[in-house]
């Protein structure tokens, strides 16, 4: 066993011992399958075909531990500065901060509760639905989840709920203190019959310390809820993030996942996402923006196992300097899932010489009575598009500014929410080439 | 699709699954040293050679097969295959008169009539049977030429300072556990070389026949052409109707000098099991070109049998301007499984390569398109076109594409698109509309859609993969 796991394993263990007394026993047992899985799967290396082009030594290796409670920054300028406006959950290094969050305004339909509580609290809803979506045996990082799991938020929409407003949860690495700090949040959303939500999970931090966040979120979508799930991951460019989000999708359900990976050492972002009933609809956005010596990972699994279900899937890279993208979709159509309409689609731009991308999308189906198209491209700016507005008197740093804005636009004009967008295109105008991105990005 | 076609659709008969008898030469099956050394010895093949044999071998024991592949298979038991298997009847042959007449015969019923060849087709055949070159026609033609073409054997008794300079040098013995078994077992194959600036005369072409029970084929393909060369090579692949599995592990390369052409056609219908996936052919090999400057690599393929086909033709384009193509048709029936593609690996500037693959099942067949396009930091202006489709006949079969895409330049320009489909009651009715049957109406819309590939093939295979695609299809939709 290599010397990282070990730490690892030592970490969830100490911490599992702490907690043996005051946790309920369900919770336990979760915790303990967690810490047994990982010592059974050890961490992926580049030759498991899932993480062919990711290597996560430098998170292996570096010995990232939880911090203990009680440990007070002043995050308050920052988190103003990012957060949108509406109810809130923060969360500082993991663990949350009731000082920065605010729930004012939250419609009545809908819970919001941090984990912690929740486990007091509505231990018998939580118990139903934590761990069975996000599986520790599927997944050597949801386990390390798992085996440290205390801290996150538990959402629940209450049937017919028709929230008008988005709930926020916020994930800050405070970049203070020398050790390198691991959060593990695990968010859990219940959507009952006929409601419909958004939920924003935004993650940043201040640049400083190292840090490791890895986040699972459940989704449970009832007969025809809806979800928006808006994911804004802007960490510092030193940061390692790794998040896995798992959904059940019910009958005439309907899910919206938009991702924007744009901060990041190392960063990955999952999608899993399976169609339990007839007639739901699954659409996956992504936008991975990177700079630098980045390495941006997405990986998707959308599974078709009824009938009559729909999925759209666009994501689309923009990768510069030295940095690395990479994409790993998959599209599983089941035997009995006739009438199955999926699209997939995978397109990167290149905007350096030593920029690299590998896209893997993959259509696996085994019914034939179905539509499904996928499709994949990499290459540069378009020459004749930027001599055409380089005629017109636009500087060519301005011309590949605004090329390279409207690639990325398809993406970002899908995101209804106006707060978020504005939000996104904030930070996104920061990182494209050309524009002020050591201002914002540095 | 209804019940009667469904019978008919399992009633088909494999037409090639006759077994000929023919007296052979086998060795006690078995693998090590020793064998590989009678191997050699029976080949009366000079030191380095075995040398090469051997080191494959030693190599080959430190690997373990491979398990990322979509197929699935009972293990393999190596030492229960026969190694060789070769027709009694020596010493080699130098006119067709002289072949024994049984299996002349096998080669005409297989439609392939080697005495005729000379008057009738302008095609050259090397025959293959079971790892042992039989014949080859229109040698004196090609000569004439300066087109070596022979089997291989002969050209490592002839030619063995081109042998000793190629092989090996694309796809080496350690390439993987497969062309490492190949590298310390292959018997025979075939050979050709083509100078420079020659344009070969004449199709070239060869048949392989598994005859033997119980045993493994294993032979080697090993093409160069020369400087501003041309050459178009058939290959044509049928075997007996067995219970059991037999393993057909080859290995072919292909060298294209600069300014070369290398066409590699390919109609593969080893016997592919009955409906219940009893026997057939596991069709492991391994295919490999390298084009250098202003070269050019093209491979069609037309695979329709075989209980299991595994392979990817590659081209590692290396030169500049270097031109790889791969054009596909894969089907699967009854219990088949393809896990089939291309790799194209970009090296030299302003590269090209298409690929296109079209994979039909049908039954409970498991068609999967894996394809590999790499495209490293010096393949600066590289282009790459794919293009996959695939067709399903019935709701029990698959397909599956699994596209590996890696960019290292900006300056390249990759695309991949693929779309899965079945055949429209709207299409169909369309045509029964104006008079057409439906069956008539599936065999057009099939043949439509494999259309791009079979354009690819050379005269000749392109009416036979038709005919064969046609048969294996017949009565799968109704």
């Amino acid at each position: 066993m290599s010397a990282g796991l070990q730490h690892y394993l030592d970490v969830a263990q100490r911490f599992q011992a702490e907690q043996a007394e005051t946790a309920p026993l369900w919770l336990r047992a979760l915790r303990e399958e967690g810490l047994a899985q990982l010592s059974r799967q050890g961490f992926p290396t580049p030759r498991h075909e899932d993480w062919k082009y990711t290597d996560v030594a430098p998170i292996v290796s570096r010995g990232f531990a939880p911090v203990g409670a009680g440990r007070s920054v002043d995050l308050k300028a920052r988190v103003e500065q990012l957060a949108l406006p509406g109810p809130r959950l923060v969360f500082v290094d993991g663990r949350h901060s009731p000082e920065l969050s605010s729930l004012e305004g939250l419609y009545e339909g809908v819970t919001v509760k941090s984990l912690r509580v929740a486990v007091r609290e509505d231990a018998e809803a939580l118990e139903a639905v934590l761990g069975r979506r996000a599986r520790a045996e599927a997944h050597p990082f949801t386990a390390l989840n798992a085996a440290l799991l205390e801290e996150g938020a538990f959402v629940q929409v209450r049937p017919g709920a028709v929230a008008p407003s988005p709930v926020q949860l916020f994930f800050l690495a405070s970049g203070a203190g020398a050790a390198p700090v691991l959060a593990s949040p695990r968010i859990v959303v219940v959507a009952g019959e006929n409601s419909e939500a958004a939920l924003v999970e935004l993650y940043a931090g201040v640049e400083g310390g190292a840090s490791f966040t890895n986040a699972v979120t459940e989704v449970v979508l009832g007969d025809n809820a809806r979800l928006h799930h808006y994911k804004l991951q802007a960490e510092p460019d030193a940061a390692f993030h790794l998040a896995s989000l798992h959904a059940r999708l019910s009958r005439d359900s309907s899910l919206t996942s938009h991702a924007f990976a744009l901060g990041g050492a190392l960063a990955r972002n999952e999608v899993y996402s399976v169609f339990a009933g007839e007639g739901g609809e699954c659409v996956l956005n992504g936008l991975y923006v990177g700079h630098g010596t980045q390495h941006l990972d997405n990986r998707t699994d959308l599974d078709h196992a009824v009938p009559r279900c729909t999925s759209r899937e666009l994501y689309k890279g923009v990768l510069d300097d030295r940095a690395r993208g990479t994409f790993h979709g998959r599209v599983l159509v089941r035997q009995d899932a006739q009438r199955t309409d999926a699209s997939q689609t995978n397109r990167n731009l290149l905007l350096s010489e030593e920029a690299l991308v590998d896209t893997r999308p993959q259509l696996e189906i085994l019914a034939d009575d179905v539509k499904c198209a996928h499709g994949a491209a990499v290459g540069r700016l378009d020459e004749q598009a930027l001599f055409y507005l380089r005629a017109r008197g636009i500087p060519r740093a301005e011309a590949e500014r605004l090329l390279t804005y409207a690639f990325a636009s398809e993406v970002v004009g899908a995101v209804k929410l106006e707060p978020l967008r504005a939000r996104v295109e904030q930070l996104l105008a920061g990182r494209l080439p050309g524009g002020a991105r050591r201002e914002v990005g540095a | 699709m209804s019940t009667e076609t469904i019978q008919e659709l399992t009633r088909r008969q494999y037409q090639a699954g006759f077994v000929t008898a023919v007296e052979a030469d086998t060795l006690p099956p078995g693998l090590n040293e020793d064998v590989i050394r009678l191997i050699s010895e029976k080949k009366g093949e000079p030191e380095f050679l075995l040398e090469w044999r051997l080191k494959a071998y030693r190599h080959w024991l430190t690997l373990r097969e491979p398990r990322w592949q979509s197929v699935r298979y009972n293990p393999i038991d190596y030492q229960a295959i026969r190694y060789y298997s070769a027709p009694k009847q020596k010493p080699r042959l130098d006119s067709l008169d002289e072949v024994d007449p049984e299996i002349l015969r096998t080669y005409e019923k297989l439609g392939i009539p080697l005495e005729e060849q000379k008057r009738l087709q302008n095609v050259a055949v090397d025959a293959v049977f079971d790892s042992v070159s039989v014949a080859t026609t229109f040698k004196d033609k090609l000569a004439k030429a300066g087109v070596i073409f022979c089997s291989f054997s002969e050209a490592v008794r002839e030619h063995p300072e081109l042998i000793k300079r190629y092989l090996g040098s694309v796809v080496p013995y350690s390439d993987n556990f497969f062309a490492a078994l190949n590298s310390a077992v292959f018997s025979d194959g075939s050979f050709c070389y083509v100078p420079k600036g020659v344009r070969c005369p004449m199709e070239l072409s060869t048949y392989f026949r598994i005859n033997a029970a119980e045993t493994g084929q294993f032979e080697r393909t090993l093409i160069v052409a020369d400087e501003g060369s041309h050459v178009s090579y058939l290959e044509g692949c049928t075997a007996p109707m067995r219970d059991t599995n037999q393993l057909h592990a080859a290995v072919v390369e292909l060298v294209a000098l600069d300014g070369a052409t290398i066409k590699y056609s390919t109609v593969q219908n080893w016997y592919p099991g009955d409906a219940e996936g009893r026997g057939g052919i596991y069709n492991f090999v391994t295919k490999r070109g390298i084009a250098h400057h202003r070269a050019k690599i093209s491979w069609t393929q037309v695979e329709t049998g075989s209980a299991i086909t595994w392979k990817y033709p590659s081209v590692i384009l290396k030169g500049d301007d270097s031109v790889g193509e791969f054009y596909s048709v894969a089907l699967t029936n009854h219990r088949q499984q393809a896990d089939t593609g291309t790799k194209m690996v970009h090296l030299g500037r302003n590269s090209r390569s298409t690929i296109v693959s079209k994979g039909i099942s049908a039954g409970h067949g498991q068609n999967t398109y894996r394809g590999l396009v790499k495209v490293l930091k010096s393949a600066e202006g590289a282009r790459n076109y794919t293009q996959c489709d695939s067709l399903l006949l019935g709701s029990k079969c698959g397909a599956h594409t699994l596209p590996y895409i890696e960019v290292k330049n900006a300056s390249a320009q990759v695309e991949h698109e693929a779309s899965t489909s079945k055949i429209g009651e709207d299409q169909l009715f369309y045509c029964q509309q104006r008079g057409i049957s439906r069956e008539d109406a599936v065999s057009m819309i099939v043949n439509g859609f494999c259309r791009q590939v079979f354009k690819e093939l050379p005269m000749e295979f392109a009416v036979e993969a038709q005919k064969l695609l046609g048969v294996s299809l017949e009565g799968s939709v109704g």
